[in-house]
C-alpha cells in the first residue's frame, strides 16, 4: 500500500514529466486507432463500391472512361452523350443478360442542398437493375416525377432541395456508401426532362438530349459468358469506335491497389511511431528512475526490497500508459471519425466511416500496444535500479 | 551483544588496482550503547554502517544483529529485517519530496502492510518538535526540521537500533545541537545509536568512541573527554594514534 502512495504521489507532484510520457504514449494508441479507422473506412467504402456499381460493364461515349470513374469513386460531377440507339444495341450482344440506360446532367450553382455541383443521374424504372435495388432499402415506393432520391452528402433541409430555382421533393436519402454516388440524385427521365427545361428558361445551354441520347448503359453479363469477350463485342457496336467499356473490375482493381499501398503507409507509419515511442519512452522512464536514485536508495534503506522497487517503476509507468492510451482512444474517435468526409475526400478513395461498435476490437488493440509499450519500455530501467548496491544509489544519487 | 562484526572487509575494484572500504574490521555494539564513529571522508564509515544495516554484504567476514548473520542473508530477508528491527537515518534527511512529513514518517510502517496509526506517528512528531509540520513538505521545512522528520520516520517500528549517516551535516551548529540531543534522549530510552560523523561536534555525544582511516578502525574513546573539553588537538591526535599502529579488533 504505501509504495503504491509513493507511486501515485510521485506522479502526481512532477505532472509536467507525467504528462510528457502521457503524451508520447498518447500518440501510439491514437496512430494505431487513427490508422485502423481510416484502413477500415477504404476497405467498406472499396467493398461498397462493388457492391453499388451493380453492373458487370458500363458503356460510355468513347473517351468518357475516366469521366464515368470520376463519377462512380470521387463524385466528380459530369455530363456526356451517345445516341440513345446504341442501348438496343449494346442489349442485342452476345452474353449480354439485361441492360438499363442512365441520363446525366450537372447542377448549377444555385443547388441550395450542397458547395459541389451535384450529379443529376435519370434512369429507366423499368430496366433497372442498379439503383433501384439500393433506393428500395430507403423508399418502398416507385419514385415519381419531380421526385428525388438523393445521395448521403446532399443536405436535405425540409424535404426538399432546390435545382434550377425549383424545389424538387426528396422522397428518400441513400445510406453512405463511399463512393461518388453520394454526391449524385436519382430520378426518372421526366423530372431530369423538366429540370433540363428550367436550366435552359435560366439561359444555361443544357448538353445532351434525354430524349434521344443517353449517358451510359450499365450491362448485367450472363454468367456463362466471359466478361472481357462481351466487353470487346460491345466496344465493336455502332460505328465501332462509338463506345468505351468499363467493368466492375476496372474500377475496384485500382481502388484496390491504391488502397494496397495506402495501407502500406499507414502501417508503416504506425510501426514507426511504434518504435520511435518506445525508444524515447525508454529514454524517458530511465531518466525518470534515474533521477530519483536517491528516493529509492531511502526506500531500499528503510526495508524496501529489490521487487518493491521493481513494482513501483513497473506500476507508474503502468499508469501512464493506461492515462496516455485513454487519452490517444478518445483523441482519435473524436477528430477521425468526424472528419471522415474530409478524409476520404482528400484521398479521392470510397471512405465510409465504421461505426462505434466495430471500432471496439481496434481500440481494443491500440489500447493494449500502447499501455504495453510504457512498462516494456521502463522494464530495463526498473531492473537495473534494482540491482544496483544501495551504498551504490545514495552515491549516485548525491 | 546487539551487534558484532567480525573481520569484515570490503573491496572494491578501481580499474585494475583493489580499493579496500572496510579492511578486516572487528567491533561489537552492547544494547543500549551510544557509539560515534569519526573519520574523513572516504575512511569507510558509512560503508560500515551499510554493512551494520545489512544493506551491503563484506567481501569476507561476517555481520551480525541481534544473532542473526545479516551478512548472508538475502535481499527479501535483510530488507524486512532492516524494516523491523533497524533505523536509518540518511545523510541530508531522505526525505520522499513528494510525500507529506506525516507520510513520509508513516511510510516505513506501511511496507510490510503493518500500517501503523497515524495519530501514533503525529505523537512522535509532537515529542520531536515539529508537530505543526505533519502536512508539509519537506521542500517547506528548514534542514534541522527535516533532520528530526527523517529520526522520526526511523523510530516508527520501535527498532533495536538506530543508524545515522552524517546527522549534522549541512546544519548550523544550534540545528546540530537539537539533533544531537534528540539522539541522546532515545538512546537514554534503551536504543542503541550508531552515529558516523566528521565533525567533533557531534562525536562528543557518544560514550564510545571510534576512529576510522583507510578502512581500518580503533578505538578513540580515550579522546573522548579531550574532545568534549573543546580541545581540537585531541582531533588531530587521533590520528596520530592510529600511524604506526598494528589494527586489532575493537571491542568494548
Amino acid at each position: 500500500m504505501g509504495i503504491i502512495r509513493v507511486s501515485n504521489k510521485s506522479l502526481i507532484g512532477r505532472p509536467g514529466r507525467t504528462l510528457g510520457i502521457a503524451c508520447i504514449v498518447m500518440a501510439v494508441s491514437f496512430a494505431i486507432l487513427a490508422g485502423s479507422i481510416v484502413v477500415d473506412s477504404l476497405r467498406m467504402g472499396e467493398a461498397n463500391v462493388e457492391e453499388r456499381l451493380g453492373a458487370d460493364l458500363m458503356a460510355v461515349p468513347a473517351g468518357s472512361g475516366y469521366a464515368e470513374e470520376a463519377i462512380l469513386v470521387n463524385g466528380t460531377a459530369s455530363s456526356f452523350f451517345m445516341p440513345a440507339g446504341l442501348e438496343s444495341e449494346i442489349g442485342s450482344v452476345t452474353g449480354v443478360k439485361r441492360v438499363s440506360s442512365q441520363f446525366y446532367m450537372t447542377s448549377i450553382s444555385d443547388a441550395d442542398c450542397c458547395e459541389f455541383l451535384v450529379q443529376l443521374i435519370a434512369y429507366n424504372p423499368e430496366t433497372d437493375f442498379t439503383v433501384t435495388p439500393w433506393i428500395s432499402k430507403s423508399y418502398s415506393s416507385q419514385v415519381g416525377v419531380d421526385q428525388l432520391v438523393v445521395g448521403s452528402n446532399i443536405k436535405v433541409g425540409d424535404g426538399y432541395i432546390r435545382l434550377f430555382d425549383h424545389r424538387f421533393e426528396v422522397v428518400a436519402s441513400l445510406a453512405e456508401s463511399g463512393t461518388g454516388m453520394d454526391n449524385s440524385v436519382f430520378m426518372v427521365k421526366d423530372t431530369i426532362r423538366h429540370m433540363a427545361e428550367y436550366a435552359s428558361a435560366l439561359g444555361f445551354v443544357v448538353d445532351g438530349d434525354v430524349d434521344s441520347e443517353i449517358s451510359v448503359v450499365l450491362v448485367d453479363v450472363d454468367p456463362g459468358y466471359s466478361v472481357t469477350q462481351v466487353a470487346n463485342r460491345i466496344r465493336s457496336v455502332g460505328s465501332g469506335s462509338e463506345v468505351d467499356v468499363l467493368s466492375s473490375e476496372d474500377v475496384t482493381s485500382k481502388i484496390t491497389a491504391q488502397m494496397g499501398s495506402l495501407t502500406g503507409y499507414v502501417e508503416a507509419f504506425e510501426l514507426m511511431v511504434v518504435a520511435i515511442s518506445a525508444v524515447i519512452l525508454a529514454v524517458l522512464f530511465a531518466n525518470s528512475v534515474g533521477s530519483r536514485r536517491k528516493d529509492f536508495a531511502v526506500l531500499r534503506m528503510m526495508g524496501a526490497t529489490r521487487g518493491h522497487i521493481v513494482s513501483m517503476a513497473l506500476y507508474e509507468s503502468a499508469v501512464v500508459s493506461a492515462l496516455g492510451a485513454l487519452a490517444g482512444i478518445v483523441l482519435a474517435l473524436a477528430f477521425v471519425l468526424p472528419l471522415s468526409g474530409i478524409i476520404g475526400d482528400s484521398l479521392g478513395m470510397p471512405y465510409i466511416s465504421p461505426s462505434l461498435a466495430s471500432l471496439v476490437p481496434a481500440a481494443t488493440v491500440a489500447f493494449a500496444v500502447a499501455f504495453v509499450i510504457g512498462p516494456l519500455s521502463s522494464l530495463a530501467a526498473a531492473f537495473s535500479l534494482s540491482r544496483k548496491d544501495i551504498h551504490r544509489l545514495f552515491r549516485e544519487g548525491e | 551483544m546487539l551487534v558484532e562484526v567480525e573481520g569484515a572487509t570490503v573491496v572494491y575494484r578501481r580499474g585494475n588496482a583493489e580499493f579496500r572500504a572496510v579492511d578486516d574490521v572487528s567491533l561489537g555494539l552492547e544494547r543500549g550503547e551510544f557509539v560515534t564513529v569519526m573519520g574523513r571522508s572516504g575512511s569507510g564509515k558509512t560503508t560500515l554502517l551499510n554493512l551494520i544495516a545489512g544493506a551491503q554484504h563484506p567481501t569476507s567476514g561476517r555481520v551480525t544483529v541481534d544473532g542473526r548473520d545479516v551478512s548472508s542473508m538475502s535481499d527479501r530477508d535483510s530488507s524486512r529485517f532492516r524494516n523491523e528491527r533497524i533505523g536509518y537515518v540518511p545523510q541530508r534527511h531522505g526525505l520522499l519530496p513528494s510525500l507529506t512529513v506525516l507520510e513520509n514518517v508513516l511510510l516505513s510502517t506501511q511496507l510490510y502492510g503493518r500500517g501503523k496509526d497515524p495519530e501514533e506517528a503525529q505523537d512522535l512528531l509532537d515529542r520531536l518538535g515539529i508537530g505543526g509540520l505533519s502536512d508539509a513538505f519537506p521542500r517547506e521545512m528548514s534542514g534541522g526540521e527535516q533532520r528530526r522528520a527523517s529520526i522520526a520516520r526511523s523510530l516508527m517500528n520501535g527498532p533495536d537500533l538506530i543508524l545515522a549517516d552524517e546527522p549534522t551535516s549541512d546544519l548550523d551548529r544550534e540545528s546540530a545541537r537539537t539533533v544531537m540531543e534528540l539522539l541522546s534522549r532515545i538512546n537514554e530510552s534503551g536504543t542503541a545509536v550508531v552515529v558516523v560523523t566528521h565533525e567533533y561536534d557531534a562525536a562528543v555525544y557518544g560514550r564510545r568512541l571510534l576512529y576510522m582511516e583507510s578502512g581500518r578502525i580503533r578505538d578513540a574513546t580515550d579522546r573522548l573527554e579531550s574532545l568534549r573539553s573543546g580541545m581540537a588537538g585531541a582531533f588531530f591526535g587521533l590520528r596520530r594514534g592510529f600511524a604506526g599502529k598494528r589494527k586489532g579488533p575493537c571491542r568494548s
